[in-house]
């Protein structure tokens, strides 16, 4: 589903080229859960952005769904985001002045979906999260475990094939880290593909890893297939 | 000089256009030099983000063309009072002519570019490689320079142009004895059916590019694709249609549709008969949208884009096949009303 062969991204710093990733090759199947460990500043963040299409590489190839999206112009990346992927932030990154509804049906605004339409499917969605009740709470009245489902929500709005989530448990407290290992579990088992970083290898999402790829300074140190069984 | 409101309103919005206008052209003329597709490099992803600005300045300015056509008129009959001798714009546009028409014309023809402009720009962005992308660049730069010409002309139209005397349109109470034989010569059905056979001609041509276009979908390419001597034929074709219009319009529809014998004038036809406006309006833009199907097809990385656009430009040639039937319909509708 995910090619990445021989992948390399540079970026300017200042007066400074940064070179975030090596030379580096990645396959990812459909349904495949692939969890991202690695330092800060390792690559695992510009390879997710990169898969997310937010960004681009500087050489090499990137094929996804058969289609090599390496060139593909801005517009054709939105289209591809807006209908694949989901994101799920280390921040949550919500909007604090509208309501939970709100938050988590923007992806589906260019779609051209009515309000009463999206009202209703990011109220299913919300239930099956147990945030019905906070569903016209503003983004900032809810707490960090509550601000994340609803991240999750929002990323599941549209659907996704393939979701990826950037050190999605960093910010919330235990009995939220169970709740959303839960979810990721729940999707993983209804085939999505999910791509996730941390940078904690003892944290408990390697538990659901199929593979399990290390990041050291913009390369892949190693591949382990099956989790880490921390 | 004349100065009034709509003048200055004019004037603001001309300025305007020409910013518009040359900072597009500008920008899109250094974009379309350095753009390459294949090239991976910030550079090109910086050059993408600048093309999508030229899209909105564009589209702005395309809006602005278009509220510009109605407001020129207005401001030209706001004039009229001003004139001596001027009853309608005819007298308005005598007082630099012929200046003032090629300035009117260029008030028809920008907007029309415009439209080219967008319609590649919707085409180009339907494909992952843009196969139209240098070439709707590189043609600003020539847009930017009709633009600087007509704010010229208008410029020099409204400021250097004193009120005088003027002749008018020509009726039955101003035109000297001696030159009533010469006009009515002049009201002849000959160019009416000119008119007629060019356009039938032409529907006939996009009734054959309907079903060749459709039919091209499931074939490699068609003969016409990136045929650019046809493209310079059919534009040649198109602004004779256009001329042979107009010169209907003067010398027989206008007098036939005022109820004057001696009344050749197109702009009080189009005061006055409310659906001379229409009609003239839908075989305007029948036939620039039947030109702007050539000039893209005409592209020579066309072949390539087909199979993705066939559908679009199949609806291209409905849209100027259905306008330019519509007009021709509405027209001999009042010509039979007429008669």
């Amino acid at each position: 589903m995910i090619k990445l062969t021989n992948i390399t991204k540079t970026y300017q710093s200042g007066k400074v080229m940064v070179r975030a990733l090596n030379n580096i090759s990645l396959e990812i199947k459909k349904g495949e859960f692939i969890l991202l460990v690695g330092p800060s500043g390792s690559g695992k963040t510009t390879l997710l952005n990169i898969i997310g299409c937010l960004t681009r590489i500087t050489k090499g190839s990137f094929r996804l769904a058969d289609q090599e999206v390496s060139h593909f112009p801005d517009h054709f990346l939105s289209a591809l985001r807006r209908k694949k992927m989901g994101f799920i932030f280390q921040q949550f990154n919500l909007l604090s002045g509208y309501s939970t509804w709100e938050n988590v049906t923007l992806p589906l605004l260019p779609t051209g979906i009515s309000e009463k339409k999206r009202k209703a499917r990011a109220m299913k969605l919300l239930e099956e999260l147990n945030l019905e009740t906070r569903a016209d709470f503003m983004a900032n009245e809810l707490s960090g475990g509550e601000q994340q489902r609803a991240a999750i929500v929002r990323a599941l709005i549209n659907d996704p094939e393939i979701i990826l989530a950037d050190e999605p448990l960093s910010n919330i407290d235990m009995v939220n880290v169970n709740i959303v290992m839960d979810i990721l579990a729940e999707l993983k088992k209804k085939g999505k593909t999910i791509i996730t970083s941390f940078h904690d290898p003892k944290t408990l999402l390697s538990r659901l890893g199929d593979r399990t790829v290390s990041f050291q300074s913009g390369n892949i140190a190693k591949i382990t297939d099956g989790n880490m069984n921390l | 000089m004349i100065l009034n409101s709509y003048i200055i309103t004019y004037l603001v919005c001309s300025i305007f256009s020409l910013v518009i206008g040359l900072s597009a052209a500008f920008y899109g003329f250094g974009i379309g030099k350095k753009w390459d597709i294949n090239n991976q490099a910030e550079e090109q992803y910086r050059l993408e983000k600048q093309v999508y600005l030229i899209i909105t300045v564009v589209s702005l300015g395309f809006l602005l063309r278009i509220l510009m056509i109605p407001l020129w008129f207005w401001t030209l009959h706001s004039m009229i009072i001003s004139i001596p001798g001027a009853m309608c714009l005819v007298g308005v546009h005598n007082i630099n002519s012929p200046f003032s028409y090629l300035a009117s014309g260029l008030k028809l023809v920008l907007p029309a570019l415009y439209g080219y402009w967008l319609i590649l720009n919707f085409l180009d962005r339907q494909m992952v490689t843009q196969p139209f992308m240098k070439q709707k660049l590189i043609f600003l730069a020539p847009l930017g320079v009709l633009i600087l010409l007509e704010t010229i002309l208008d410029v020099s139209f409204f400021f250097s142009a004193p009120p005088r005397q003027v002749s008018c349109c020509t009726s039955l109470f101003d035109v000297p004895r001696e030159n009533i034989p010469q006009i009515v010569s002049q009201s002849t059905y000959i160019w009416l059916i000119i008119f007629y056979v060019l356009t039938i001609f032409i529907l006939v041509e996009m009734g054959y590019f309907f079903i060749a276009q459709k039919k091209s979908k499931h074939s490699e390419r068609g003969w016409w694709f990136g045929n650019k001597p046809l493209m310079g034929l059919e534009t040649l074709l198109i602004i004779l249609v256009f001329g042979v219009f107009i010169l209907a319009l003067h010398t027989k529809l206008s007098p036939l549709f005022l109820h004057l014998p001696f009344h050749h004038c197109i702009f009080c036809l189009a005061q006055e008969t409310w659906d001379a406006l229409i009609f003239m309006g839908m075989i305007l833009i029948g036939l620039i949208l039947f030109l702007i199907y050539f000039w893209v097809v005409s592209s020579a990385n066309y072949s390539e884009a087909n199979p993705t656009l066939s559908e679009k430009m199949v609806n291209m040639l409905k849209w100027s096949g259905g306008l330019l039937t519509g007009g021709l319909v509405i027209l001999s509708l009042h010509l039979f009303l007429v008669f």
